[in-house]
């Protein structure tokens, strides 16, 4: 009976240590799955594409007249332009009328023939009968009543007359905007082959406040009248006309002439010959979007050449986006613009040259805006109301063209991978390409590995095969240490040791493998011709302990004469001699810097592993290779290498998954600068470092935060692939032996 | 090729131990002034502070098949492995007396070890063939020297691999592991890629205590085949075995050589009294 019990206590013991053993088996694969799924979720919303809610739409009262309109950001209250120039503001909850106001200051009968809203908003642009024209700034602001019910009014309209006389030139087309001190005003006059561009500069004395107005106007002449015409930053313009040419124009520095762009256009697109319906500039007015006849929707940007003059360039161009397009509305905030037809629209994103969804647009709208918080589109009917629609948008910025291939960003000389993920205006948009991100981890991963893996797979083949006892286990153990050093450390060494310290030392380091491998063959030499008596007295791989002071010597012998050397053979340091002789371009804190300090992390790791794989063939394996006759380097060779290769190979993976993910040492030796380039002699910006940099400061939910997440969810990928790739090898050459 | 044997008289006194009379062998007549290859003389040998041979002397003569038997740990394997210097690969060893291989002392400082490993052949207990083709085994020694051209190779390997009695196993099969064959065929692969050596002495060390009877018994025959032109030394905890192929037998106990004599003489009249307790069977 006793011993039943005890048999049963047993048994219970026995599976409650099965269990705790398979529960931490099960708790690390879930914590692994768990990150996975945590980073797929926080990333998975980049998928989603642009919806507009036409089923949630709403209908308000604005009034059937004018010529502009447009909503507070909380899309409580709608103003409209009048040709009477009277800005009405009204209540789009309940319909109230709020306010009223003539900023315009017209003259008795004239009246505005044209006006236009910038795409950021809070600029009109505005002419008159009389051939005057004016920019005006307004806001609409809330006001807080007892209650605390929100009410709007309009804020103080601030009124510039660009072009003051009164001549009765018919001016239909234009543009303007406000950068700073500077005003911007492009306009054509109907029927005159040629195109205006006014620049005003506003001076404010410091004292009294008062403004002081100079303007001045550039004409340049056109093939035929403009169609239309939008404003790009600085003063460019382009100017579309009705037999479908589109050119550019951009002021000189000093402002006395307006100098056409050369066009040029993405490989295999070419411009559309139809008449130009309208031209409208996207937010930050970088680029502009072209309404063809014939249903042809054009993006054209400016881009700097080689001489830094501006070129004219057609990025992308979408055939019958919609049915009937008319014209475009644009995002205040992001690249973002609505096609607009006769009874649809959809929307689409310039920089990636995407196109989503259509949605249904009532047939006689008026115009288009997306409020300026880019929740509601407002679409402003025919019959006086405007009709608001929920709207969607996610990330249309961040598409897998903009992570992963070339992109024409505006402002850059051509389609390049850019990681810029923030920049200093407020219409900046971010440049979030993966492809720099992850050749630097390439990059940096391949130049630690480079001088690392042949180190520690000798070393553990040495330390495994030829070392014996106590010295064996000291080597081992001082080794293990090594991969204990905290990266951080190893980082600090590399951007404040290493990478001043290597400057002028280049061409020594790299011949430092080389030398040191010639010294130790020619000891190896010198060493067999040695009496027998001498050398037993280093048996068991001792003798190689013999090298150390003569590599330390040659070490330091060939650094210190580093610069000297180099001056001697190149006549300059090797780094100026490879940027004059072959234009290779040098940076202090670059791959080579970071491969030796994350050698420090890799090689005991790799070493380690090896090792063990190295001293896990069977001993009857080599004793029966030494039986025979053979040395121990055939032996280590023939018969100990082959079979533990699946677990060498394993071990170099499981370094390079480390130097993948490694990234301490890469963010503080690096430079950070996220380039595409694989010179060692450039710095880089790995994966998991943009992460250390970035995501500390991304605004949670946003496009820029969710890419960091898909780009931590590549490096898991990456990593996790290499270890995987690495366990394979390793299991499937077990299975073999 | 058989062995230019004598037929004697099966020995009536191994009645003593259970020996199946009818498998026995008969011995090769060798004159008892056979010149030693191997002479063996006050050899001490230490595990670190562990003594494990005490003045241990011994005649191995050629051409003949000399058993070890003794109790386990009685040191029979540590003095197979001084042969040739195998237990030199062990940290913390020491070793004090001479071992001549024809004349020469093994311990001399000049002597190349590679060159006396391939002249002293040696098969271990577990058979350990290389994770490799069955052809590849067998080459391997000489291939470590590069002094035969493909074609002698592959006769050589042949040669060897009839002389281990596994040619017509093997023959088809060449190319491929040596890892597929059975226990018994990789034990004798093991011997052919020593043979592939030529060496002068075959050290085999309980070469069939991980095998089954029958593959034993092919072993033995084996041994038997070899005998005569290889001097053999085999290590072995089965005293059967010993009396069935063995021409001398040496009898270690506590690292101490007890006796050594022709065969017939250790299981039929052993001199001293632990070597009789020991044959039949009061220990070990």
């Amino acid at each position: 009976m006793a011993r039943r019990a005890s048999d049963r206590r047993r048994n219970r013991r026995d599976r409650l240590a099965a269990g705790i053993v398979r529960l931490g088996g099960a708790g690390v694969v879930l914590a692994v799955a768990f990150l996975a799924a945590f980073l797929v979720r926080e990333a998975l919303p980049l998928a989603a594409r642009p919806e507009i809610h036409d089923d949630r739409a709403r209908v308000a009262p604005l009034g059937g007249d004018g010529l502009l309109f447009g909503v507070d950001p909380f899309v409580e209250a709608g103003w409209r332009l009048t040709a009477e120039g009277v800005l009405v503001l009204r209540d789009l909850r309940d319909g109230a009328t709020l306010a009223e106001a003539r900023p315009f200051d017209l003259a008795a009968g004239e009246r505005l023939v044209a006006a236009r809203l910038a795409p950021s908003g809070g600029v009109v642009a505005a002419a008159t009968s009389t051939g005057r024209v004016a920019l005006a700034e307004f806001r609409v602001v809330p006001e807080y009543g007892d209650d605390l019910a929100r009410t709007y009014r309009f804020s103080e309209a601030k009124v510039r007359w660009l072009r003051d006389e009164a001549d009765g030139a018919p001016i239909t087309r234009l543009d303007g905007d406000v950068e700073d001190d500077r005003l911007w005003l492009a306009y054509a006059v109907e029927g005159e082959a040629r195109v205006h561009l006014v620049r005003g500069r506003l001076k404010t004395n410091r004292l009294t406040g008062a403004e002081r107005l100079s303007v001045k106007d550039l004409a340049a002449d056109l093939p035929a009248p403009a169609a239309d015409l939008a404003l790009l930053d600085h003063g460019g313009l382009v100017v579309g006309l009705s037999d479908g040419a589109v050119l550019g124009f951009k002021p000189d520095r000093r402002f006395r002439t307006l100098d056409a762009m050369p066009t040029t256009a993405a490989s295999g697109l070419e411009p559309g010959s139809g008449g130009v319906l309208a031209v409208r500039s996207l937010v930050g007015r970088g680029s502009v979007l072209v309404v063809r006849v014939g249903d042809v929707l054009e993006h054209h940007l400016p881009r700097p050449r080689e001489d830094a003059t501006l070129e004219l360039y057609l990025a992308h161009a979408w055939e019958a986006p919609v049915r009937g397009l008319r014209d475009v509305a644009v995002s205040p905030r992001q690249r973002v613009f609505f096609a607009l037809g006769e009874d649809e629209l959809r929307i689409g994103q310039s920089t990636a040259g995407r196109l989503y969804g259509r949605s249904p647009l009532a047939p006689g709208w008026r115009g288009v805006l997306l409020a300026p918080r880019e929740d509601v589109l407002a679409v402003w009917q025919g019959d006086g109301a405007v009709r608001l629609e929920p709207v969607e948008l996610h990330y249309p910025g961040f598409t897998w063209e903009t992570w992963f291939t070339r992109i024409q960003y505006e402002g850059l000389p051509e389609p390049a991978y850019v990681w810029q993920s923030t920049g200093g205006t407020e219409s900046y948009e971010p440049k979030v390409s993966l492809v720099p991100l992850v050749v630097g981890t390439l990059k940096g991963a391949l130049w630690a590995l480079l001088p690392s893996i042949p180190i520690a797979l000798l070393g553990a083949l040495y330390c495994a095969r030829f070392l014996r006892g106590r010295a064996r286990e000291a080597v081992k153990s001082f080794v293990e240490l090594l991969a204990g050093i905290p990266s951080v450390v190893l980082g600090f060494l590399g951007a404040l040791y290493l990478a001043p310290k290597m400057n002028d030392r280049y061409l020594s380091v790299l011949l430092l493998p080389l030398v040191l491998a010639l010294a130790a063959l020619l000891l190896g030499a010198l060493w067999a011709r040695l009496p027998i008596q001498w050398r037993r007295r280093f048996h068991g791989g001792r003798a190689a302990w013999l090298l150390l002071p003569l590599f330390f010597l040659l070490a330091d012998f060939l650094l210190r004469s580093g610069p000297g050397l180099e001056g001697w053979l190149l006549g300059e340091p090797l780094t100026a001699w490879l940027r004059d002789r072959f234009e290779v371009p040098f940076e202090q804190r670059n791959a080579l810097v970071v491969g030796l300090a994350m050698g420090f992390a890799v090689t005991p790791l790799v070493f380690t592993l090896a090792e063990d794989a190295f001293r896990n063939v069977p001993r009857d394996l080599s004793e029966a290779s030494l039986a025979l006759g053979a040395t121990e380097w055939q032996t280590a060779v023939r018969v100990v290498v082959p079979p533990a290769l699946p677990g060498v190979v394993a071990a170099s993976m499981i370094g390079l998954g480390r130097a993948v993910g490694e990234t301490m040492i890469v963010l503080m030796a690096t430079g950070n600068t996220p380039i595409t380039s694989w010179n060692p002699f450039r710095g880089f910006r790995t994966l998991s470092a943009n992460l250390a940099v970035e995501l500390p400061e991304a605004e949670k939910g946003a496009g820029l935060y969710r890419t960091l997440f898909l780009s931590a969810l590549l490096l898991f990928a990456m990593t996790f692939v290499v270890n995987l790739a690495a366990e394979w090898v390793r299991v499937r050459g077990r299975k073999k032996l | 090729m058989t062995p230019t044997a004598v037929m004697s008289e099966p020995t009536s006194h191994l009645g003593r131990i259970a020996v199946d009379s009818a498998n026995r062998r008969a011995p090769v007549e060798v004159a008892d002034e056979a010149e030693p290859i191997v002479r063996v003389r006050n050899l001490d040998f230490w595990y670190g502070d562990t003594q494990a041979l005490f003045g241990v002397d011994l005649d191995v003569p050629k051409g003949q098949v000399t058993a070890l038997i003794g109790p386990s740990g009685c040191g029979k394997s540590t003095f197979l492995r001084c042969l040739d210097r195998m237990n030199d690969t062990i940290d913390g060893v020491r070793i004090s007396g001479t071992v001549e291989l024809d004349g020469q002392d093994v311990y001399d400082p000049r002597v190349d070890v590679v060159e006396l490993r391939r002249r002293v052949g040696m098969v271990f207990q577990r058979p350990n063939p290389f994770p490799m083709s069955i052809y590849d085994n067998v080459a391997f020694g000489p291939r470590l020297r590069k002094e035969l051209g493909r074609k002698e190779l592959d006769d050589l390997v042949e040669k060897c691999l009839r002389s281990a009695a596994l040619w017509d196993e093997t023959r088809d099969r060449l190319d491929q592991s040596a890892l597929g064959l059975s226990g018994g065929q990789q034990q004798r692969l093991c011997i052919a890629r020593a043979l592939a050596n030529q060496p002068e002495v075959l050290l085999l060390d309980e070469p069939c205590s991980a095998l089954d009877p029958n593959a034993t018994a092919k072993i033995e025959d084996l041994i038997f085949e070899l005998r005569g032109r290889y001097t053999i030394v085999m290590v072995t905890h089965n005293m059967q075995q010993a009396a069935r192929v063995s021409d001398v037998t040496a009898f270690f106990l506590k690292g101490r050589l007890v006796e050594a004599d022709r065969t017939e003489v250790v299981f039929t009249r052993p001199s001293k009294e632990e070597t009789e307790n020991y044959i039949t069977g009061r220990f070990g």
